[in-house]
């Protein structure tokens, strides 16, 4: 099959998609469905509704995204770094790691009610687990050649630490930065969807009780952008920090 | 000398991640029955403990219905995935249909999707399991084009020479060379597909633990909503050690 063959049945299927959606909005094949032309006029007319909600969305998912991935790789470094801290800390990462991020929702909201705090530390929690587990395998796995390279050339230990394991394990922190980051937005909003004032979650829910379909595309769509540019500037950022390194990407 | 020093150190590492635990549950028991924090917001362990013996029944229940619920979202949408991957790698005309509609797709976030589940499926088992099953096929129709991409061409070459028809190459050297590459993302699948199931449960799922979780949170009853998370927490640890053996047994082949 040639390149243009490719080309041709790729454009098809997409367009195909937009043509049945098309279809089955303005002929109603299935009960509540909008078509692509009433999204469109929800970004018209709505742009200042729907930014507001995008604009409280995005403080909150970054605000807890920065927090949970601070601690996230402060927390095993440090324990990579201590031996004894790492036996202190290990056990209760363990333990609390495989809570489904879902079921804290509730909790937060009955300890910090509905404003930005339950919604924050929630995505914070999120970004937190991901970062540890990400780091302390990273750190686990730097090849001990390095490490005799090191020791054999006189390095001390701080020196073998900072110069490099840390290095070493930048690669697969920045994965875990990638994976935090477009979880965070999404988290944000199934949190935002069972209590808040204000926020793509809010609005979205709103709308799914007056049965405002293209006013819910309209800010999955927002939602979907945000994703995709935060995976895109975190990459970006990858090729530049990690230009070093051996893998391909 | 230093064989005795290693263990004295990995003793001693034990005994403080042991004490360190014991230490974390004995304060949460103390700082509840000395009064510092309200049981409202923090029950203390042994009234949990007390809930989940009273309660055993309705817990079970709700995991039983919750761990249903995403067995069948996770199912369907795992198989349907591994065979819309493996259709786009047998024929490029599916593949060059298939692939710029994941991609297109694949952003979205399930978790939102969430919200039109019940509009769409209604809140009978469909209207739960949708969207579950359709996060899970995302992410298992990636994994496995990848996986089977991976999979090494001698294998192939060697089942061609050796006179094996197409059908007889996919069952008998790309399925098991690919079941060791998605792993990972049956993990991950699962994982998913629980949330997925709760949040959904939230809104409408009599029965399950995201019920428990909301009704906990709603009438204030927080040694509720602490048992649910620790039924969830025992649920998803039983689950990834099932997962890990069942998988660990179909690819023992391998080394």
């Amino acid at each position: 099959m040639s390149r243009t063959q490719h080309l041709v049945y790729g454009a098809g299927s997409l367009a195909g998609l937009l043509v049945l959606w098309w279809l089955a909005a303005s002929y109603r094949w299935v009960p509540y469905l909008t078509g692509p032309g009433e999204v469109l006029g929800v970004f018209r007319s709505e742009i200042s509704e729907l930014t507001d909600h995008t604009l409280a969305t995005v403080v909150r998912a970054l605000a807890g995204f920065g927090l949970g991935a601070f601690f996230g790789i402060a927390i095993p470094l440090a324990m990579g770094w201590k031996p004894y801290l790492r036996a202190a800390l290990g056990p209760l990462v363990h333990l609390a790691r495989p809570v489904p991020l879902v079921t804290l929702i509730p909790l937060f909201l009955l300890w910090f009610g509905i404003g930005e705090l339950g919604e924050i530390l929630l995505v914070a929690v999120g970004s937190f687990f991901i970062l540890v587990v990400v780091t302390l395998e990273a750190i686990e796995n730097v090849p001990s050649i390095y490490l005799w390279a090191g020791a054999a050339l006189g390095a001390s230990r701080g020196h073998v630490y900072w110069r490099i394991i840390f290095p070493a394990v930048v690669p697969s922190i920045i994965g875990g930065l990638r994976v935090a980051i477009t979880f965070a937005f999404p988290l944000t909003v199934a949190a935002e969807m069972m209590g808040a004032q204000r926020g793509q979650g809010y609005y979205l829910w709103q709308m799914v009780m007056h049965l405002q379909l293209a006013r819910m595309v309209a800010i999955v769509l927002l939602l979907t952008g945000l994703v995709v540019a935060s995976d895109a500037l975190v990459r970006a950022m990858d090729r530049y920090v990690t230009a070093w390194s051996e893998r391909r990407r | 000398m230093r064989r005795e020093a290693a263990t004295a150190d990995v003793l001693t590492r034990r005994l403080i991640s042991l004490s360190v635990v014991a230490a974390v549950l004995v304060a949460w028991y103390l700082v509840t029955v000395a009064g510092v924090v309200r049981p409202l917001y923090l029950p203390g362990p042994h009234t949990i403990a007390q809930l989940l013996a009273d309660e055993r029944q309705t817990m079970v229940t709700g995991v039983g219905w919750t761990v249903l619920r995403m067995l069948v979202g996770f199912t369907v949408g795992t198989l349907a995935g591994i065979g819309v991957a493996c259709a786009a790698s047998w024929s490029r005309m599916v593949a060059a249909i298939v692939e710029p509609l994941i991609q297109v797709l694949k952003p979205v976030p399930p978790l939102a999707l969430t919200a039109f589940a019940i509009l769409w499926f209604g809140t009978g088992l469909t209207g739960i399991v949708a969207i579950s099953a359709w996060a899970c096929f995302i992410i298992l129709v990636i994994e496995t084009r990848e996986a089977i991409r991976n999979v090494s061409p001698i294998y192939l070459w060697a089942g061609a020479a050796l006179g094996a028809s197409q059908g007889v190459v996919y069952r008998r050297i790309i399925l098991p060379a690919v079941l060791p590459g998605i792993i990972g993302a049956l993990r991950v699948a699962v994982v998913m597909a629980f949330n997925l199931t709760l949040l959904v449960e939230f809104r409408a799922g009599a029965g399950g633990v995201g019920y428990l979780l909301i009704r906990g949170y709603t009438f204030l009853r927080t040694n509720v909503l602490f048992a649910a998370i620790i039924c969830t927490i025992a649920t998803t640890l039983l689950i990834d050690f099932l997962l890990a053996r069942a998988l660990h047994r179909l690819v023992q082949w391998r080394t």
